[in-house]
Order: structure tokens, then C-alpha cells, then sequence
């Protein structure tokens, strides 16, 4: 199971902190396991943008988070401001 | 409509002008398949396609020769944060026995509107290719820009063998206007340049030495008003300040720029200019050479960064 | 006749050597870093 297909069924979504969060709880193992990775992957790289522009992680996170909705496709899930998940 | 052969192992397919049309809505690409993977998606026009496929079996490998007539109408979509709107296209390609598909006659593409951060409108393009060589030969292209036009032809193409000449022409592009589209809102500037930029495509992306541009005649005026807080900054130093006293009213009669431009987006830009702010010593003459560093990649990418896709398509097409 | 004032205008131009280097705001900076995670090929999105 990767990132997309656990998209695709509607069981993660876009959180509005620039992470991933599971739409379906509780989630399986498998799917736990994918979130845990790409937040981790997510986090790194988020940390190291922010190094490189002197600005904080949670700035280049909410940067992501901006983008992530927007390029969210059709039938995926996304977090609004106020947390709750949106079908777009 | 395919029909095969069993005992001649040969076979043929019949694709007649299947015409896909679509929409902002249920007809987007993007819904066509499942699992969509491009940040590309075309919301409206239509695509048509004819083609024949015939393929026989010789030597325990098959042989596929064919033909694809493919006609784009009006089609408008995004790709990553590039928009277009009007794209029009003809190609007709065969594939032959020895394997490459080859361009029958050279394919066109017309594209009315392209924002690729600054508005490209009547993007014409005739192009053939050869994807055994690979080959792209761009035979002429041109686009209207900034209230010019810009302009290449006679490109040939082959990735991964060295470097490719592409020497663009620029006529008439309007200063006021890209100044006034990509720099803050403190400069104006007016005046038309031309020039020629001799790009060079090499395996690292797109190059320029000498790129010459110049103003034409009569020339025209620059204008900069920097915010309260930058004027006192720029007051604090006596050289720098004169600089910009000159820069709040000059006019200027000739201009000639040399450009280099490095694959990632750096481009120097050393003007000579020659005017004089009438403002300014009871209109002494003066030369002007601003040295002007700018990524232009970058630039580019801050103006299309500024406007999603979405209110692109909400002003070009109406909101879905 | 009226005087006519002559102002015996320098004609040596002055000449004004300036370097302007334009860097962009980082949002762009900081989108370019964040590009990769939305590729297509990236399992990051």
C-alpha cells in the first residue's frame, strides 16, 4: 500500500499542518505505517527548507499545506482550517 | 475495429475519428483514469484521432507499421502551474517497419494564451520529429510578448549529442510593460528593444553568452521612486544618492544591454545607457550603466506563484 | 535685444556605474525546495 492508493480509498488525508492524518479511524497497521514514514520523510525535508531560508519548520509546513489542497485531486481527502476533513 | 489473422500471424486495427470532448466538470482528463498521475489536466476543447495499426509476425518478432492523424480544437488546461487556453494542433505521425514513430508532415501547434507567469499570446510552432534518431526540428516559432514578438526557426534537436544553436529574435518588446508586469511598483520605465539571444541548448539546460538587445530610437525615460525608507537609506550615501537622483527622471536616447543567461536561471544583464535628467546639472549629459542580476526563472515563477490556476481558468472560461 | 543668459553646459557626461542584484521574496525559494515532494514520482503526496 503506498501513499496514493491509501488516498484513493479515502482512508489518509491532507492535515492542515502539512502532515498526513488518517480519515478512518482506527487505521490498520499497514496504513499507520505509511503515514509514519511520509510524515517522517515530510518532517526532514520540511526541517531542511527551512534551514536553508532561515524561516521555522511550521512556516514551510503551512507552505505545503497551502499547496497540498490545492493540488489535492478530485474524490481525495483534505483538512479545512478548522479540522474537519473535506472530500474535494 | 481489429481484425487478426491467426494462421498469417498478421493483423490490422481501425481507429476512426474517436473525438473525446471535455469539460471542466465529469470531462476533465483527469477523470478519464483512475489513477492519474500528471499535474496536467485539459478542461476544455476536444481531441480527435484517427489511426491504422497493421502488424505481422516475421522471424519470431512482430513488425508494427502504422499511421496516427491526431487533431487538438480549442483546448484549454493546466500543466504543474502552467496554464493555456486556445490550443489548436494537427499532427500526423507513421510509425515505420524499422520501429521510430516519424512525423509524416511537420505537425502545428497554435496556442492563443500560455501564462507562463507573463502572458504569451499566438504561440505558433511547426515541428517535425523522428523518435528513433531522436530528433526535434522546431522549423519556426513564434509568440507575441510584452507587445512584441519573439521569434526562433531552423532548430534541429537530437538530445544527449552536444550542444543545439537557438537564436531567438526579439522585436519591439515594450520596457514600460515588463517593467511594469515583473518589478516592484516604485520603477516605471518606457521604450521598445530588439535584439537577438543566441541560446544554447546543452545537456545541462538553456545557456546564452552574447544576448544583444537595444532600444530604438527615440529612446525613453526611467523612472524610479523608491518607498520613504529605502530613499533614506540611499540618502545616508552621497554616490549612491546622486545614482538616484539621476534614476528619478532619466531620459535616455540610447541603451544597449549584453545578456548571459546560466541554466539555472541566472541572468546578468549590463546595460549602457545614454541620456540625461533634465532635472538634474542643467541637463549634462549622462552615462548610465546599471548591472542588473536577476533570476529570471525565478521571477517568473514569483508572478505565476501570485495567481492559482484556478482564478486563471475563472476569468479565461467562466467558473465551472 | 534680451540679454541671453549662456550656461555653458559641461559636456563631459558624467557616467554612473550601478550593480542591482534582485533576489526573490522566499516563498519562491521555499516553493522551488517543495517542488520535488509534488512530483509526480515523489510517494511524499
Amino acid at each position: 500500500l503506498d501513499l496514493r492508493e491509501a488516498k484513493a480509498k479515502g482512508l489518509v488525508g491532507e492535515r492542515n499542518d502539512g502532515y498526513v492524518g488518517y480519515v478512518v479511524k482506527p487505521a490498520s497497521a499497514e496504513v499507520k505505517a505509511v503515514v509514519k514514514e511520509v510524515n517522517n520523510k515530510r518532517k526532514a525535508k520540511f526541517a531542511a527548507t527551512a534551514g536553508n531560508n532561515n524561516i521555522t519548520i511550521e512556516q514551510v509546513a503551512a507552505r505545503f499545506y497551502q499547496r497540498a489542497v490545492s493540488q489535492t485531486r478530485a474524490g481525495h481527502y483534505y483538512q479545512d482550517a478548522g479540522g474537519k476533513w473535506v472530500k474535494k | 475495429e481489429v481484425d487478426h489473422h491467426l494462421l498469417k500471424q498478421t493483423g490490422s486495427a481501425e481507429l476512426r475519428s474517436a473525438t473525446i470532448p471535455f469539460d471542466q466538470k465529469a470531462n476533465k482528463l483527469s477523470r478519464h483514469f483512475s489513477r492519474w498521475p500528471l499535474q496536467l489536466d485539459i478542461l476544455a476543447g476536444d481531441w480527435t484521432m484517427n489511426g491504422q495499426l497493421a502488424w505481422r509476425q516475421a522471424d519470431a518478432d512482430w513488425h508494427l507499421t502504422g499511421r496516427l492523424d491526431q487533431q487538438l480544437g480549442k483546448l484549454a488546461g493546466y500543466y504543474k502551474d502552467y496554464a493555456f487556453t486556445d490550443l489548436d494542433s494537427t499532427l500526423a505521425a507513421q510509425l515505420t517497419a524499422a520501429g521510430p514513430w516519424v512525423s509524416v508532415k511537420p505537425a502545428q501547434v497554435d496556442i492563443g494564451l500560455l501564462d507562463i507567469g507573463l502572458p504569451v499570446t499566438d504561440l505558433a510552432a511547426r515541428f517535425s520529429f523522428d523518435s528513433g534518431s531522436p530528433q526535434l526540428e522546431v522549423h519556426r516559432l513564434q509568440a507575441a510578448l510584452l507587445g512584441g514578438q519573439v521569434s526562433t526557426a531552423d532548430i534541429v534537436y537530437r538530445p544527449g549529442q552536444g550542444d543545439t544553436n537557438a537564436v531567438v529574435a526579439i522585436d519591439n518588446i515594450d520596457l514600460g510593460e515588463l517593467v511594469r508586469l515583473t518589478a516592484s511598483e516604485d520603477i516605471s520605465a518606457s521604450g521598445k528593444v530588439s535584439g537577438k539571444l543566441p541560446f544554447v541548448i546543452g545537456p545541462d539546460g538553456l545557456r546564452m553568452e552574447q544576448g544583444q538587445l537595444g532600444a530604438l530610437q527615440p529612446g525613453g525615460v526611467l523612472a524610479y521612486h523608491p518607498d520613504p525608507q529605502t530613499l533614506q537609506a540611499i540618502a545616508e550615501n552621497p554616490t549612491t544618492k546622486f545614482a538616484y537622483d539621476v534614476l528619478s527622471n532619466y531620459h535616455y536616447s540610447t541603451l544597449d544591454t549584453q545578456i548571459r543567461y546560466q541554466p539555472d536561471g541566472w541572468m546578468v544583464l549590463a546595460n549602457r545607457m545614454y541620456g540625461v535628467n533634465p532635472d538634474l546639472n542643467n541637463g549634462q549629459p549622462i552615462k548610465l550603466n546599471p548591472k542588473i542580476e536577476v533570476n529570471a526563472l525565478d521571477t517568473l515563477r514569483s508572478l505565476r506563484v501570485s495567481r492559482t490556476v484556478s482564478d486563471f481558468f475563472e476569468n479565461q472560461l467562466g467558473n465551472p | 535685444c534680451t540679454p541671453t543668459v549662456q550656461v555653458a553646459v559641461p559636456d563631459k557626461p558624467i557616467e554612473i556605474n550601478l550593480n542591482v542584484k534582485i533576489e526573490h521574496e522566499i516563498r519562491v525559494k521555499v516553493d522551488k525546495e517543495l517542488d520535488e515532494l509534488f512530483e509526480e514520482d515523489s510517494e511524499l503526496f
